[in-house]
């Protein structure tokens, strides 16, 4: 257990100090600003441009800085995996320290986000978030997290490059799933809408962002969120268990 | 080999490693049975050319990798996971975890394998290896930035932190400046006179001739030195005995006189470390000639010993690997 808590908190503040987080941190500030200005040149309700567009873009950001940093916890391009599973702890315990680290990472970085926001609110005496807020904000970092396991599966046996690409397009194909589902036209062949409806069905990363539901009733179910996180754990646990048993085999 | 031996810390029994990841090429054999024992309490010199091996070797001790066949005993059982508390690991290269500080990547070092110290005990050793080393100064920089030799302190650090009984070695001299390696040697040393088992690969030769007491050797996966009876029943020809004969305080200078001035025997090899004169001689008489005169001129005599060695032209040809 002190091992994965060290690896944890290890891979909390590597993932911390690498340069693309401190890009976030500072595309926070930008995305934010973005709202303001997409509300002065729309016309649109400032509040409104925020949840819609702001929500959007912390996914967004949030899963492609997760792709690229769950690609990482298994590349032994520099040696440093080779380091640290030539001590004892088990290859397991390894990969589970990592991916909890790097969500740890994530959550604080939505955590830096909402502060941000929070203050951007409160500064322009506009309503701040509360807690139904804050569970709707930190439902929208699942696709991140389930991202970055899939990411973290691709990299137990292929390159980083291919699974960034893999990761990316996957990440795609889950948010416009559901879109592309409702969109099929009728007389589309059977294995199409096979395809199609699989992926909507069981890859559809646009029903955790609860944004509009939220802005338009200002509440979501707590049993909708919390269905949607035992869901999304489950897929985790599946990914992160498959990336465990082919890389207990791996030579390093 | 008798794993039942105490004298044997670590054994590699018939190991082997079959490389096929590339369906295009045919399968390349990495280790082709190497059986060999490592003693307890010295420094063996584990050699090779480049792709002969030892890394591979290393690899499988860590369970980095998994050999196709063969077993590998620490202290006489198959070694576990939980054996790999009690070994130390520096890698060829510094493959440290670059964003993290060299502070943390000690602590993380203890916190895993020492797990029995409290958080003084950790906090005292990690001070005194940050002295010991010279890191004390970076102590708070990304292991990342460091320099090349000072990264290899780093892994010296990370390799011994934890007071392992064997300390494997790969190429721990790569990279460092001449002060740099004499540091490492000494380091290395110490160790062993405190009696810690060491597995030291390297390609430097006379890092073979001041540390090591025994040597064994790889070549394209199989190991040719030394050679097991059933490979060389009329034994190899090529070990020798060699007579050390260390002495402290004397320059040189005062070394070449007495050849000259008194006509002393030519010694074969003359190594200066400090204040230490490391000489090796072919003949016994030649040596205990210089031993008399060390003894009736009242210097300090380190050690005399008879090693068994191998000439220089005979390991050369083990480097040698046609294209």
């Amino acid at each position: 257990m002190k091992t994965l808590l060290s690896l944890i908190y290890q891979s909390f503040l590597m993932n911390f100090r690498e340069k693309i987080f401190y890009a976030l941190a500072l595309t926070h500030f930008l995305g934010i600003a973005l709202c303001h200005v997409i509300s002065e040149w729309t016309m649109q309700n400032m509040t409104e441009v925020l949840y819609d567009f702001g929500g959007f873009y912390l996914m967004l950001m949030s899963s492609l800085i997760s792709i690229i940093l769950s690609s990482k916890i298994l590349d032994n391009a520099d040696g440093s995996v080779e380091g640290v599973l030539a001590l004892v702890q088990s290859r397991s315990v390894y990969l589970i320290g990592r991916f909890l680290g790097l969500c740890v990472s994530i959550m604080a970085s939505t955590l830096i986000f909402l502060a941000i926001w929070q203050i951007f609110l409160l500064g322009n005496q506009l309503p701040g978030l509360n807690m139904p807020h804050l569970l709707v904000f930190f439902t929208l970092t699942v696709p991140s997290l389930l991202i970055a396991a899939l990411s973290l599966l691709f990299s137990s046996f292929t390159q980083t490059t291919v699974t960034v690409m893999t990761s990316f397009i996957l990440f795609g194909i889950g948010l416009m799933s559901q879109t592309l589902s409702r969109g099929l036209p009728a007389n589309a062949s059977v294995s199409q809408r096979y395809i199609v409806e699989f992926f909507a069905k069981f890859w559809n990363l646009q029903q955790y962002n609860l944004m509009d539901a939220l802005h338009l009733s200002g509440n979501v179910s707590n049993n909708l969120l919390l269905w949607l996180w035992i869901y999304a754990l489950n897929m985790m646990a599946i990914f992160i268990t498959l990336t465990i048993f082919i890389f207990a085999k791996k030579d390093i | 080999m008798d794993t039942a031996n105490n004298s044997v810390i670590l054994e590699l029994k018939d190991l082997t490693k079959i490389y096929k990841n590339d369906i295009f090429k045919k399968p390349q054999v990495a280790l082709d049975h190497v059986s060999v024992q490592f003693k307890r309490g010295i420094c063996h010199g584990l050699l090779g050319h480049n792709g002969a091996g030892k890394t591979t070797a290393i690899k499988s001790i860590f369970q980095l990798i998994t050999p196709n066949a063969g077993s590998i005993f620490f202290k006489n059982k198959l070694l576990r996971k939980k054996d790999l508390l009690k070994l130390g690991y520096m890698p060829e290269i510094n493959k440290n975890l670059k964003n993290i500080t060299v502070n943390e990547a000690l602590a993380f070092q203890l916190q895993v394998l020492r797990p029995d110290l409290n958080a003084t005990a950790k906090k005292n050793r990690i001070t005194a290896l940050l002295k010991e080393t010279g890191l004390e100064p970076h102590r708070h920089k990304l292991a990342g930035k460091l320099s090349k030799g000072l990264g290899r302190r780093l892994s010296w650090g990370l390799a011994t932190i934890h007071d392992p009984e064997l300390i494997i070695l790969d190429e721990p001299f790569s990279g460092l400046d001449p002060w740099g390696r004499i540091q490492m040697e000494n380091w290395i040393l110490q160790k062993k006179n405190l009696g810690i088992s060491i597995i030291l690969c390297t390609h430097e030769i006379w890092a073979i001739e001041s540390i090591c007491d025994e040597i064994c050797i790889l070549k394209k996966g199989a190991l040719v030195f030394p050679k097991s009876e059933a490979q060389n029943p009329t034994g190899d020809g090529k070990v020798e005995g060699l007579f050390h004969l260390k002495l402290s305080g004397i320059p040189e200078a005062e070394l070449y006189r007495n050849i000259n001035e008194l006509k002393m025997p030519l010694w074969r090899r003359l190594t200066m470390q400090g204040f230490t004169a490391h000489l090796v001689f072919e003949d016994y008489n030649h040596a205990i000639t210089w031993l008399n005169w060390a003894q009736e001129g009242h210097h300090i005599v380190l050690t005399f010993e008879q090693k068994n060695d191998i000439r220089d032209a005979d390991l050369m040809e083990y480097f040698k690997v046609e294209a």
